[in-house]
């Protein structure tokens, strides 16, 4: 799974460019956010706009991407489509996650 | 609301739990359930695909995943069924517990109850069969 990766400052904008985040794409797209942590980076915003559809792995991977940058960093979501956002809801992710409806806001909150 | 019945077969590999999603949620919206309803009936179907793929069959592809999906008057009735190895009564009750808040896993059947009024699972000739129903409000279809 391709993840379009964009440096803000010291604030990186990572972007999975696939519709679907299920059992099938997750363990690649958890591969490729801990390429990113490990290359250095701790302050993520993770842009879900392209994302139609996620599943329980999927949300276990975003989770998984949230614990590897905790303590030093932080992840946060933009550009959740309300499908995505009715699982985030239905699992209470929606409490675990900060969310932004824009990637600049979600860089602004990161970057202060 | 339109009623009938399709069975949709896949192999058991996760590559092609895409297939049945798209096409339970394609019928969904085809008999005017609205995108939410067909999106909500499609995350717990995929999920409990997903389950009878990584757990009854732990894995291993070349074995089948029934899906029937029943269009009925006043609720969709979607049965999974697999031949893997059956779910112990505990393990089920188990996962209707909601998971720790930053657990990766266990995260399925809360989707499942979420988005449907009723999720079962029963052994029915040697079969595990998930049934998931979601009721169809009058006038809504």
């Amino acid at each position: 799974m391709d993840v379009d990766q964009r440096a803000v400052g010291n604030v990186v904008v990572a972007k999975p460019l696939e519709r679907r985040l299920d059992a099938r794409s997750a363990p690649e797209f958890k591969a490729a956010m801990a390429r990113l942590v490990r290359d250095g980076h701790a302050r993520i915003v993770l842009d879900l706009s392209d994302v139609e559809f996620v599943d329980s792995s999927g949300l276990g991977a975003i989770v998984s991407a949230l614990k590897q940058v905790a303590g030093t960093g932080d992840l946060v979501l933009c550009g959740t489509r309300p499908a995505v956002m009715s699982m985030f809801k239905l699992t209470r992710l929606d409490k675990v996650f900060q969310m932004f409806t824009l990637p600049d806001d979600a860089v602004a909150a990161l970057a202060s | 609301m339109r009623t009938g019945a399709v069975t949709l077969t896949i192999d058991s590999h996760l590559d092609h739990v895409f297939l049945v999603g798209v096409a339970v949620n394609r019928i969904c919206t085809a008999v005017d359930l609205g995108e939410q309803v067909a999106g909500e009936i499609e995350a717990a179907v995929v999920e409990a695909v997903n389950n009878a793929i990584e757990h009854a069959y732990a894995n291993r592809p070349g074995h089948q995943v029934d899906v029937c999906v029943r269009l009925e008057l006043d609720c969709v009735r979607v049965q999974v069924c697999d031949d893997g190895r059956a779910i112990p009564a505990e393990t089920w009750r188990a996962a209707i517990a909601e998971p720790e808040r930053l657990a990766e896993r266990g995260r399925g059947l809360t989707i499942m109850r979420g988005c449907m009024d009723d999720v079962q699972y029963t052994r029915e000739a040697g079969r595990n069969v998930v049934t998931l129903i979601k009721r169809i409000r009058a006038g809504a279809a």
